[in-house]
């Protein structure tokens, strides 16, 4: 296991994507201090603003001790292994990864997951605006993998998710799940404005009804068997998810219309309808 | 300052030099007999003119929408800063000064911008002036103008002439460039023009006036390059026939320009198949004639051209983004990013096409290489293409990673021709230069501006060797070496002063119309700080 502490206030944004088991695992505690940051326009190295220690533990285990909310690209493109962050951590944490876990027990920045192709990212604290969301320009964010969150989320979470899941225990801002064409996005908390807007696929479950855009269509009330696994897993995982969650009634909602969508937006009603007596 | 470049072997097509070994000597800026100054020992290395690009599009108003909206593509191509050359981006729409930098890498100095709108062109000669190190010019777009097709109609001849050399001089262009003649001004009422016989509505024009005449005043001004054609119909299946009927209509000096992309037999994409034998027998018997491949690369790009109505239909193929325009009186433009996919069928068969064109002519003084950047790839993948037309065996290794299609819908399996390192040099540097008219440039003799790439050339790794020149010279500076940028000068502007005058009818007519006022329209001598001027015989 590599641990690394800062050792000075960096005042300044650092680009730090070596921090990944990807290039840390298996390296002395001398070849990892070598590697190359950016520390605002200068290049530094990793034991320049870290103290590095190898200690025992599983070789691709990289635990971070401290605030790194001012460093981003921890855990980009990561395949394996496992990233424990005790702290906030910084903007693009695991961006473009396709494998491995990462968690962090504070806060995480804008950009958390975006375009992952796999692998978790349990963020305890809140996480910032566009987890999971494709970087401008592109045409698919999250493919794959999962992003918990256990705290609140920004706006334009899951923008243009292609597949994998999403899952906020408090609210979630505005633009969740905008053009996302696959995937899952679920909220236990409150959910702001345009959720789904441009959608053409892929599912959104929250249990408060939020604003609905006037181009989601109210088609029945059900309830989404095909979701039950993954109900049951967020529960296992601490998630407030009760029985009448799991078996009860969903408002379902498909558009978005104005794309031409098929995509559902299914808001949680009531616990499951009583059987009816026979008379 | 004097440079000598010693014991090279020389191949210099203009003037029939084949792998001599020989001494150039540079003295100030140009080529000259003897010289006595700085020396490069360029044994073992061999020594080509600068390369001239004779179709590309880097600079202008849809070359950097290209750029505006594509961020992605920048995102996977950064070019980092060193002492001389400034950072940057790429990949497919680059920055304007990675691209001078990756033009001078691969040995090339001069580069022409294909398709500037007039109403835009301040803006081409901007970003031109920012692409550093290469000599440039700007095709100025007239195959859909009011005013040409006014003319055209009333079969006014001189007022057309004077049009075009007025025209030339207010955005400082080069050529005469038609895109789709008709079909982009029948675009504005949403329709198309499906052969050079279909009515251009309002104009009571057809295509094949348009070419003719644009085509006679091209000749009647003596204008040093023909003119620029990109033919009705591009992209469609069966396309060659609107091509040949093209070739046959104009009777003047003509360069089919990306002639990959209107090469294309079959009724539709499912019997979509290759157009180029008929068309390179065309082209074999005809003297008038010259054409760029428009060579199709497997990956991601971003598709712009002034044909508006076609780049509609490919974002309705393929569901990307898009951007289209109306130019005013003038021209159209779309942009939209395309992904060439080594396993479809259809781009299996553009790939091979592109390579039969350069294979099928048999003369390498009426073809020119080009991937018309971007829209069939990026122009750094130029060596990939060197190291196809060279390499039977580099050819055969693609056919087998792709489409099977390419194989039965082509013939480029049966094709066996391999080109030397004088062909080569010649589509790459003589034809395209000798085309363009500009007499010192694409050659080494005497007199001839010092442009010259040096490269380590290994018959084992073609693409490699044309990848990063050993040196690149221009105007006698050393501007690249070991493919490392070493100086970084500012290229010059060719323009053509073919003597026209604005007339009054222009003058009265023109405020009718346009959103701008005739006193701002033309691009001023500002924008051209290193220009270099072509006069014409015309009236002169």
């Amino acid at each position: 296991m590599i641990t690394l502490r800062p050792k000075v206030d960096f005042k300044v944004p650092v680009e730090a994507p070596c921090i990944s088991p990807d290039s840390l695992a298996g390296k002395s505690r001398a070849e990892a201090a070598k590697l190359p940051v950016l520390w605002g326009n200068r290049e530094k190295t990793l034991g320049d603003l870290f103290k590095v220690s190898a200690g025992k533990g599983a070789p691709d285990h990289v635990m971070v001790e401290g605030d790194v909310s001012v460093i981003k690209h921890i855990g980009a493109r990561m395949t394996r292994g496992k990233l424990t962050i005790k702290g906030n951590a910084g903007m693009h944490l695991g961006r473009e990864m396709d494998g491995g876990e990462i968690s962090v027990s504070g806060n995480a920045g804008d950009w958390a997951g975006a375009e992952m192709g796999g692998g978790l990212i349990h963020i305890q604290g809140s996480a910032g605006d566009l987890a999971g969301s494709a970087y401008r320009g592109s045409s698919a964010g999250m493919k794959g993998g999962a992003i918990i969150v256990d705290g609140n989320a920004g706006n334009e979470v899951g923008e243009l998710i292609k597949g994998g899941n999403i899952a906020v225990k408090g609210d979630l801002g505005s633009f969740a799940g905008a053009l996302m064409s696959g995937g899952l996005i679920a909220c236990f908390g409150r959910i702001d404005q345009r959720t789904g807007a441009g959608m053409t696929n892929g599912t959104i479950l929250t249990l408060n009804a939020p604003k609905m855009l006037p181009t989601f269509k109210f088609t029945r009330v059900y309830n989404p068997k095909l979701l039950r696994p993954r109900l049951e897993g967020l529960k296992k995982g601490g998630f407030p998810i009760k029985k009448v969650h799991i078996e009860g009634l969903y408002d379902r909602y498909e558009g978005d219309l104005a794309n031409d969508g098929k995509g559902r937006i299914i808001v949680w009603k009531s616990g499951p309808p009583k059987p009816k007596k026979s008379t | 300052m004097s440079l000598v470049i010693r014991n090279g072997t020389v191949y210099d097509p203009a003037n029939g030099i084949d792998g001599e070994v020989k001494d150039i000597h540079i003295e100030g800026g140009k080529i000259v007999e003897e010289a006595e100054g700085q020396e490069i020992d360029a044994s073992g290395l061999i020594v080509l003119p600068g390369g001239v690009d004779i179709h590309t599009h880097i600079a202008g108003s849809k070359v950097n929408l290209g750029r505006l909206f594509r961020p992605e593509d920048h995102r996977r191509d950064r070019y980092v800063k060193t002492d001389v050359a400034r950072s940057g981006v790429g990949y497919s729409v680059p920055t304007t000064f990675v691209t001078g930098y990756r033009y001078a890498r691969m040995g090339y100095t001069t580069v022409m911008e294909a398709a500037s709108p007039p109403l835009t062109a301040k803006h081409t000669h901007e970003e031109l002036n920012d692409t550093p190190i290469l000599d440039k010019g700007a095709y100025t777009l007239m195959g859909n103008n009011h005013f040409i097709m006014r003319y055209v109609k009333n079969g006014e001849h001189e007022k057309l002439r004077d049009y075009v050399a007025w025209l030339l001089e207010a955005t400082k262009g080069y050529t005469i460039k038609i895109v789709n003649p008709g079909g982009v001004e029948n675009w504005k009422w949403g329709k198309n023009v499906d052969s050079i016989d279909d009515h251009v509505d309002n104009y009571d024009v057809t295509p094949r006036e348009i070419l003719t005449g644009l085509g006679k005043a091209n000749d009647d001004l003596g204008l040093p390059h023909s003119i620029h054609v990109h033919a009705n119909n591009l992209g469609a299946p069966g396309n060659f026939e609107t091509t040949a009927q093209t070739i046959k209509c104009v009777k003047n000096r003509l360069h089919m320009t990306h002639l990959q992309f209107n090469a294309y037999a079959g009724n539709d994409w499912t019997d979509f198949s290759s157009g180029v034998p008929e068309l390179a027998k065309m082209i074999n018997r005809r003297d008038n004639i010259t054409c760029d491949m428009g060579q199709v690369i497997f990956g991601e790009t971003t598709t712009m051209t002034a044909d508006g109505p076609w780049q509609h239909h490919l974002y309705e193929i393929t569901g990307n983004k898009w951007f289209n325009a109306d130019v005013e009186m003038e021209t159209g433009a779309g942009v939209v990013p395309y992904f060439f996919h080594r396993k479809n069928p259809v781009n299996a068969v553009q790939w091979a096409i592109g390579l039969e064109i350069a294979l099928m002519v048999k003369d390498p003084w009426k073809v020119c290489l080009s991937t018309d950047h971007p829209n069939g790839g990026p122009f750094y993948m130029y060596p990939k293409i060197i190291s196809w037309l060279m390499s039977k065996k580099a050819r055969d290794k693609t056919v087998s990673t792709i489409n099977k299609s390419a194989g039965k819908r082509t013939s480029i399996d049966t094709l066996d021709r391999e080109y030397s390192l004088m062909e080569i040099a010649t589509i790459t540097r003589a034809t395209t230069s000798r085309a363009l008219g500009l007499k010192n440039k694409g050659h080494l003799g005497v007199g001839a501006d010092a442009d010259i790439s040096v490269y380590e050339f290994d018959e084992k790794h073609i693409q490699r060797s044309f990848s990063r020149a050993r040196y690149t010279i221009k105007d006698g500076v050393i501007v690249v070496r070991d493919g490392e940028i070493t100086g970084s000068p500012m290229g010059k502007t060719f323009w053509v002063d073919a003597h026209g005058q604005l007339t009054d009818e222009v003058r009265e007519e023109f405020p009718k119309f346009y959103t701008v006022s005739l006193d701002n329209y033309p691009v001023q001598k500002e924008y051209l700080p290193r220009e270099e001027v072509i006069r014409t015989n015309h009236g002169g």
